[in-house]
C-alpha cells in the first residue's frame, strides 16, 4: 500500500465502509474524505469566486502623466477612498456576514461530526481491547511489553482484526509512536503514559515510526511491526501457552524466523 | 546627543533613532535573515532529493531544520514586518516618531546582534538540534552531544536577547499607538496596517514574556544545572516527570499567538493593499477590526491544540477543540470581507495586488488545511506529518508573500523612485509557480514524517518535484533584488503618491518623507487630513521629558520640535554590543564561573556611574563616594571568587568564554550608565489623540506595560510552580525534599524550611515599598519640612528614603542569602538536587535579581536626586513614581512567592 | 498622590496581614485544615497585592484603562496556569 501515492492509500475502501467496521482506519478515512471533498470545492468556490471578481473589475487605464496608476474617475455612485480621509466601511456588510455565516455552519457541521467520531476513539469502554501492549520509545528505537510479560526491542508482532490497546511511554527523551497505515499514534513522554489502540484490518508489515524529532537518529527510527494473519496467530495459541512469556518468546522467535524467510509471503496482505 | 549626520554617511546608520531609519535598517536586515534560512532550507530540499539524504547528517540536518525555523520565525518574518511598521506607524497615525526612539534603536540593535549571536552558533560545534519547539527534554545538556552544548546554549541566549528586542519594540509601539495619534484621529480610525500592528505588539508583549520564561528556566537547566527538565542521577540522566509535559505548555501557549503574530502584521497591509488597488473602501471594517482583536484574544486559549496527543484529558482536549474551531470563524470574515472590497472596484493589477490576490490564494489555501488538522481524529494522524509542515508553511509564506507585496507598494514611498514593473510581475508569476510547487506537493506526500529525510520511495517524485520549486522560488528573489536595486539608480520619480486610492497618511507627504515626517502638525480634526503649523499648535505649552536626565526645557518649546527633539545617540549599539559579548560568554560558561562575570560587573557599574554621572551632572560627593566604594567592592568579590575558584587557577585556566563575558558584562555596566545619564530629548505629545489614555505620561504607560509583561514573566514560572506540583502531587510536594531515598546525590533530605526568613523578607520588601512612595511623597512636597528645630529640604528627605529604600532591598538580599546558604551548604539543597529546589531557587532566584536590579537603578536615581534632578519647582518626580511602580511590582510578586513557596 | 497618614495606614495594614499569614502556619492551623486555610493565605495575599496596587502605585487615582492593562497580564497567567494545571487533573 505504501508508495503508491498517499491520497489514493487513504481514501476509504470500499468494503469497509459497507461492513461499517470501525477501526481507526476507517475513522480516519470516512472523515479525510469527507474534508477533502467539501475543502476542495470551499477553496475551488472561494478562489474562483474572488479571481473572478478581481478580473470582472479591473481597469486597464493608462497612466497619465507623473503617475505610475491610473487617475481617479467619478463616473459612477461607488465612493472611492480619498487620500487623508478618516477611514469608513463600504457597503456590503449584509452579504458578508452572509457568507460568514454559511462557513461558521460549514465549520461547526464537521467540528461536531468529527468529535462525535473523537469521543469513539478515544471511549476506550467502546473499543475492549483485546490485547495490551506496553510502549516505551528510547533513542533511537521501541521497546515492547505484552500483557504476558514478554518482552522485546525487535519487531511488534500482533494479531489481525484483533483490537490491540497500546500504552505509550519513553525512557529518555519525547518520541511520537505512530504506524503508519493502521492510523495508531500517540506521544511517547517520559513520567507521563498515553494510550491508543488499534485493528488491524489487513495483515502485514506496517512500520512503528517516531514522529516527534528525538535526536541525532530520529530520521531513521523506525521498526517492523508485523500482523499475522488470524490464522497464524490461532496456530501459535493451540501449540503454545501466550500467557506464559516463555512460551510465547519462542512462538515470537519462530515467527519472525519464519517471516524473515519469506515464508508469509504470500499470506500477507500489505507488504512493504 | 548630537545631530544625526546624511543618510550618505555610515555613522547616520549606527547611531540614528529615527523610526524611518531604524525601519530600512530592520527591513535589510532581515532581508538578509531571509537569505540566511533560505539557503538553510535549499540545504533541506537537496537532502530530501531522496531517501534517507544527500548531503547531511542526522545531526547536520537536525541542526538545518532548527536553524530554519528560528532564524525565518524570529529573524526573518516579524522583523521584516515591524521595518515596515517602524516605517509607517508614525506617519499613518501622524506621529513624529515613536515614542521611545532611544529604545526603538536598542531594539534593532539587539535584535541584530541576537542574530550575530544565533549564526554564530553553528560556529561553537553545533547549533541547536532540538528543532524550533525545542521540545524538552531534548533540549538539555544530559541529552544534547557534548559537541553540541555552547551553541545550543548560545541559541538559547540569542533568543533571549531576541525578545528582550520584541518587549522593548512591544512597549513602545503600544505607548506610541495609544499615545501620539493626530487630533482627531480615534482609534478605529487608524488606518489598518498600523491597527494590525496594534494587535500583534499586545500579543507579543504577553506571547513572548511566556516565552521567556520558558527560555530562562531552559536556561537555568544549562547554566545552573536545576533540574526541571532532567535530573543527573548516578546512573545518568532521568527525565522529570512533569518536565515533557510543562515544557509543551508553556511553549505552545507563546507558540500558537506567534502564528498570529507573524502573520497579523502583513494581514493589515493586505487590507490596505486591496484597498488601494480596488479602488473601494474595506467592506466591513468594524468587523474586520473587530475580528482580529478577537483572533488576537482567542489565540492565547488554544494553544493545547498543539498537544492533542499528549497526555492531557479529554475534557481539555474538548474546550481547546471548541476555542479552536471558534478561531477560524473570525478569519472567514476577514477573507470574505478582503473579496468582497474587490466587487465594483476599479482594480489595477499592478505588482503589489498581484501579490496581494496570490497570497489570498495561499491563504485560503492554509486555511482551509488548516480546519482538517482542528478535527482531532484527522489531526491524531496528521501530527509530525508533511501535512503540518504544508499547512503552516501555506500560512506562515502567504505571511511573507503579502510583505514582498507591500515592499513593492511602500517602495515608491520609501525611495522616491519606482519600481520596475515588468520586473515585479516577473518575480510574482516565478515566486507563486516556484512556492506551489515547492509546498502543494507536500499535501500528496503528507504522510513522510515531519523532520526525517527517510522516506518511502514511492514519495520521491513528489521530493523532487518540492525541491524543484524550491529552488525557482529562492530564484524569484533575484530578480527581486536586481529590480529594487536598479530601479534605485532610475529616473522614474514618484511625487507624494504613485497610486490612484491610496487614503492613508504616509502617502499626504513626499517620497521619501522629512525626517520629521510632516510639513506641519497633523490633525484630523475636520475631518480630514490637515498639517497645522507647528510653531501656533505647540506655543505655550510646556515640555515635558519623556526620558529621565537632564533638565526640561522650559521657554524653547515655541520653535518647531524638531529642533529640540534628539536624534542621534551612540548607547543604544554600544548597550546592545554589550549583548553580545555577554551572551557569547555565557554561553560557554561553566556552573562554577557561571555568576562572577556578572557580580564583577556590579562594583564597575557603581563605578561608572560615579564617573559618568560627575561628567554629565559635574562632580559632586556622591560621585566621588560611588568610585570609592567600587573598588573595595572589586576587593570583595575578588577575595571571595578566589575563596570559591581560585584566581591564580582562574587566570591560568578560565576558558576564553569567562574572559568574554567579563568583558561584556563590564562594557554593559559602562554603557548602562552612559545610556542613564545621556540627556535625551523627546518632547511628550501635546494637541494628540490619547484615548483612553489621555492623563498618563508616555513613560508611565511604557512602564505599566513592561509590567503587565513581567506579570506574565513571574506569573509564567509560578505558573510552571503550580503545574509541577500538580503533577507531583500538590500535598506530597514537601515530601520530595524530605525523602531521603530521592535524594541519591545530595546523600540528604532537607530537614527543615523555616518560614521565618520568607517573613522577615516580606516585612523588609513592604517597608521598603513603603519608602519609596514616601520618597516620591517627599520629592513632590513644596517647601521645606521642619521637625522642630531641624530643617529637612524635600531634597534631603526624598534621598533619605531612597536610601531607606535601599538598605531594605540590601538587607532582603542579605537575609536571602543566610537563607540560600543554609539550605544550599548546609543542607546539601542544591538547585537541581530535586525538582522541587529547582522550582524554589529559580523562581525566588528571578525575583532576587530583579531586587538586584532595583537597587541599581536606585542608586542612579540617588546620584541624580542629589546633584538636583527630580526634585524642585519645575519638576513633577515622574522617574520616581515610574521607577516606584517596578518597586512596587517587585514587592506584589514576592507577596505570592511568600505563601506559595514558604508557607503553603 | 494620597497623604502620608493613608500611605502609613496601608503600610501598617500589609505588615499585619503578613504576620497573619505566617501565624496560620505557626499555630498548625493550615495542617489542620488544608484547603480552605490555603484558600484563605491566598485570598489575604491578594487583599496585600490589591492594596499595593491600588494605593502605593496609585491605580486607584489613573484612569481605568491602566489596570486593565495589568488585569490583562494577570488574566494571562491566570489561563495559563489554570489551563495547564486543569490538563493534568
Amino acid at each position: 500500500m505504501v508508495g503508491s501515492g498517499a491520497i489514493l492509500t487513504s481514501l476509504p475502501g470500499v468494503e469497509a465502509v459497507a461492513t461499517l467496521s470501525r477501526t481507526q482506519v476507517d475513522i480516519f478515512s470516512r472523515l479525510f474524505l469527507a474534508f477533502v471533498v467539501l475543502g476542495t470545492t470551499v477553496g475551488v468556490v472561494v478562489i474562483s469566486y474572488l479571481m473572478y471578481n478581481a478580473y470582472k473589475y479591473r481597469t486597464d487605464a493608462p497612466d497619465a502623466d507623473g503617475k505610475y496608476d491610473v487617475e481617479e474617475e467619478t463616473d459612477d455612485d461607488v465612493v472611492r477612498p480619498q487620500l487623508g480621509e478618516i477611514p469608513t466601511s463600504a457597503k456590503g456588510g449584509k452579504k458578508l456576514f452572509l457568507s460568514f455565516g454559511l462557513s461558521a455552519v460549514l465549520v461547526l457541521g464537521l467540528i461536531i461530526y468529527s468529535y462525535s467520531l473523537l469521543l469513539y476513539v478515544e471511549d476506550t469502554g467502546d473499543v475492549e481491547p483485546d490485547m495490551e501492549v506496553n510502549v516505551e520509545g528510547f533513542q533511537f528505537a521501541w521497546a515492547y511489553e505484552y500483557d504476558n510479560g514478554f518482552e522485546t526491542t525487535g519487531e511488534l508482532v500482533v494479531p489481525n482484526e484483533e483490537v490491540v490497546g497500546l500504552e505509550v511511554s519513553s525512557r529518555d527523551v519525547m518520541h511520537n509512536f505512530g504506524i503508519r497505515g493502521l492510523r495508531a499514534k500517540t506521544d511517547a513522554m517520559p513520567g507521563q503514559t498515553t494510550e491508543t489502540w488499534f485493528q488491524a484490518d489487513e495483515s502485514g508489515e506496517y512500520q512503528a515510526i517516531c514522529f516527534e524529532l528525538c535526536g541525532s537518529g530520529h530520521s531513521n527510527m523506525r521498526e517492523e511491526v508485523l500482523v499475522v494473519p488470524t490464522s497464524v496467530w490461532e496456530q501459535g495459541q493451540e501449540n503454545y501457552n501466550f500467557d506464559n512469556p516463555d512460551e510465547f518468546e519462542q512462538w515470537y522467535d519462530q515467527t519472525i524466523d519464519a517471516w524473515k524467510n519469506g515464508e508469509f509471503d504470500d499470506q500477507l496482505e500489505v507488504t512493504n | 546627543m548630537s545631530d544625526l549626520p546624511p543618510r550618505s554617511s555610515v555613522k547616520r546608520w549606527l547611531v540614528t533613532t529615527n523610526h524611518k531609519d531604524v525601519g530600512i535598517l530592520y527591513l535589510l536586515t532581515s532581508v538578509f535573515f531571509l537569505v540566511a534560512a533560505g539557503v538553510l532550507a535549499l540545504l533541506i530540499r537537496i537532502q530530501l532529493l531522496q531517501s534517507g539524504g544527500t548531503i547531511l547528517s542526522g545531526v547536520g540536518y537536525n541542526q538545518v531544520v532548527t536553524a530554519h525555523g528560528f532564524i525565518m520565525i524570529f529573524w526573518f518574518l516579524s522583523p521584516f514586518a515591524f521595518g515596515f511598521a517602524n516605517y509607517f506607524v508614525p506617519l499613518q497615525i501622524g506621529a513624529d516618531d515613536l515614542a521611545f526612539p532611544r529604545l526603538n534603536a536598542m531594539s534593532y540593535w539587539l535584535y541584530l546582534f541576537s542574530g550575530v549571536l544565533v549564526l554564530g552558533s553553528f560556529f561553537q560545534g553545533a547549533t541547536f538540534m532540538g528543532g524550533w519547539t525545542a521540545y524538552a527534554p531534548l533540549n538539555v545538556p544530559a541529552y544534547i552531544p557534548e559537541f553540541g552544548e555552547v551553541g545550543s546554549f548560545a541559541t538559547i541566549v540569542a533568543l533571549i536577547a531576541f525578545v528582550g528586542s520584541v518587549t522593548i519594540g512591544s512597549v513602545n509601539f503600544l505607548t506610541t499607538i495609544y499615545r501620539m495619534r493626530a487630533k482627531g484621529l480615534r482609534m478605529r480610525d487608524i488606518p489598518l496596517f498600523s491597527i494590525s500592528i496594534l494587535v500583534t505588539v499586545w500579543m507579543m508583549l504577553f506571547a513572548f514574556a511566556a516565552y521567556l520564561a520558558a527560555l530562562i528556566i531552559l536556561s537555568s537547566d544549562h547554566l545552573l544545572h536545576t533540574s526541571f527538565f532532567a535530573l543527573e542521577t548516578g546512573s545518568g540522566p532521568e527525565a522529570t516527570d512533569s518536565g515533557s509535559l510543562l515544557w509543551t505548555h508553556l511553549f505552545w501557549f507563546f507558540g500558537h499567538p506567534e502564528v498570529y503574530i507573524v502573520f497579523f502584521p502583513a494581514l493589515g497591509a493586505l487590507a490596505e493593499m486591496v484597498q488601494t488597488f480596488a479602488g473601494r473602501r474595506l467592506v466591513g471594517r468594524k468587523w474586520f477590526i473587530i475580528s482580529m482583536a478577537l483572533v488576537g484574544i482567542q489565540s492565547f486559549i488554544v494553544w493545547m491544540h498543539h498537544m492533542f496527543l499528549t497526555s492531557i484529558n479529554l475534557e481539555i482536549k474538548t474546550v481547546i477543540m471548541v476555542t479552536t474551531v471558534a478561531i477560524s470563524l473570525p478569519f472567514d470574515l476577514m477573507v470574505f470581507s478582503l473579496i468582497y472590497t474587490m466587487i465594483k472596484g476599479k482594480i489595477r493589477w499592478k505588482t503589489p495586488f498581484l501579490f496581494s490576490i496570490g497570497s489570498l490564494v495561499i491563504f485560503i489555501i492554509g486555511g482551509i488545511t488548516g480546519v482538517f488538522l482542528g478535527a482531532i481524529v484527522l489531526d491524531y494522524s496528521f501530527r509530525g506529518t508533511y501535512w503540518v509542515v504544508a499547512h503552516f508553511h501555506y500560512v506562515m509564506a502567504s505571511s511573507a508573500v503579502i510583505l514582498i507585496g507591500a515592499v513593492y507598494y511602500w517602495y515608491p514611498k520609501m525611495t522616491g523612485k519606482m519600481y520596475n514593473e515588468f520586473l515585479g510581475k516577473a518575480h510574482f508569476v516565478t515566486s507563486f509557480i516556484g512556492f506551489n510547487m515547492l509546498y502543494f506537493p507536500m499535501f500528496i506526500v503528507w504522510e513522510t514524517p515531519r523532520r526525517v529525510f527517510h522516506y518511502d520511495s514511492g514519495f520521491t517524485p513528489f521530493h523532487l518535484l518540492a525541491t524543484a520549486g524550491a529552488f525557482i522560488f529562492a530564484g524569484s528573489f533575484l530578480i527581486m533584488f536586481y529590480n529594487l536595486f536598479a530601479s534605485l539608480y532610475s529616473d522614474r520619480h514618484v511625487d507624494e503618491s504613485p497610486w490612484a486610492y491610496a487614503s492613508s497618511p504616509e502617502w499626504a507627504v513626499s517620497s521619501p518623507p522629512p525626517l520629521d515626517n510632516f510639513p506641519g502638525k497633523p490633525s484630523f480634526a475636520s475631518g480630514k487630513l490637515n498639517f497645522l503649523d507647528r510653531a501656533g499648535t505647540d506655543g505655550g505649552a510646556k515640555s515635558e521629558t519623556a526620558t529621565d536626565g537632564g533638565v526640561a526645557t522650559g521657554d524653547e518649546t515655541l520653535a518647531p520640535p524638531e529642533e529640540h527633539a534628539d536624534h542621534a545617540s551612540w548607547w543604544p549599539i554600544m548597550v546592545s554590543s554589550s549583548v553580545l559579548f555577554a551572551g557569547l560568554g555565557i554561553s560557554g560558561l561553566s556552573v562554577s564561573y557561571a555568576v562572577w562575570p556578572f557580580a564583577l560587573a556590579i562594583p564597575a557599574f557603581i563605578g561608572f556611574l560615579g564617573v559618568e554621572g560627575a561628567r554629565q551632572d559635574g562632580f559632586a560627593l556622591i560621585h566621588g563616594i560611588y568610585v570609592m566604594v567600587a573598588f573595595p567592592l572589586t576587593v570583595a568579590l575578588l577575595i571571595l571568587f578566589h575563596l570559591g575558584i581560585g584566581i591564580f587557577e582562574a587566570v591560568g585556566n578560565a576558558s576564553p568564554y569567562f574572559w568574554v563575558g567579563l568583558i561584556g558584562s563590564v562594557w554593559g555596566s559602562y554603557t548602562l550608565a552612559g545610556f542613564g545619564y545621556e540627556s535625551f530629548e523627546v518632547p511628550e505629545p501635546k494637541m494628540a489623540e490619547q484615548w483612553p489614555f489621555e492623563s498618563v505620561e508616555n513613560t508611565k504607560l511604557g512602564m505599566w506595560a513592561f509590567i503587565a509583561s513581567d506579570i506574565i514573566v513571574f506569573g509564567a514560572f509560578v505558573g510552571a510552580y503550580i503545574f509541577t506540583r500538580f503533577e507531583y502531587g500538590w500535598e506530597a510536594w514537601w515530601h520530595i525534599a524530605e525523602d531521603p531515598s530521592a535524594h541519591t546525590m545530595a546523600g540528604q533530605a532537607l530537614e527543615h524550611h523555616p518560614v521565618l526568613p520568607g517573613l522577615i523578607n516580606t516585612y523588609l520588601l513592604l517597608a521598603s515599598s513603603f519608602t519609596v512612595v514616601l520618597a516620591l511623597t517627599a520629592a513632590r512636597h513644596k517647601g521645606n519640612y521642619s521637625l522642630g528645630p531641624l530643617t529637612i529640604s524635600s531634597r534631603q528627605a526624598t534621598l533619605g528614603f531612597l536610601g531607606m529604600t535601599f538598605m531594605g532591598a540590601a538587607g532582603f538580599l542579605v537575609n536571602k542569602g543566610i537563607e540560600w546558604v543554609d539550605l544550599y551548604l548546609h543542607q546539601g539543597w542544591t538547585f537541581g538536587v530535586d525538582v522541587m529546589s529547582s522550582t524554589f531557587y529559580l523562581t525566588t532566584g528571578m525575583h532576587g535579581l530583579h531586587v538586584i536590579i532595583g537597587m541599581l537603578v536606585l542608586l542612579f536615581l540617588i546620584a541624580r536626586t542629589y546633584t538636583g534632578a527630580y526634585v524642585g519647582e519645575n519638576e513633577d518626580a515622574g522617574t520616581l513614581e515610574y521607577f516606584g511602580l517596578y518597586w512596587h511590582f517587585v514587592d506584589i510578586v514576592w507577596l505570592f512567592l511568600f505563601p506559595l513557596f514558604y508557607i503553603l | 498622590m494620597a497623604s502620608t497618614k493613608t500611605y502609613t495606614a496601608i503600610f501598617v495594614a500589609l505588615m499585619a496581614l503578613s504576620t497573619t499569614q505566617a501565624a496560620v502556619e505557626w499555630l498548625g492551623l493550615l495542617e489542620e485544615n488544608y484547603w480552605p486555610i490555603l484558600g484563605v493565605i491566598l485570598v489575604l495575599s491578594s487583599l496585600k497585592a490589591m492594596a499595593v496596587a491600588g494605593w502605593f502605585m496609585h491605580l486607584r487615582e489613573e484612569p481605568r484603562s491602566v489596570t486593565y492593562v495589568a488585569l490583562t497580564g494577570l488574566v494571562g497567567v491566570l489561563a495559563l496556569t489554570a489551563g495547564a494545571s486543569y490538563s493534568i487533573i
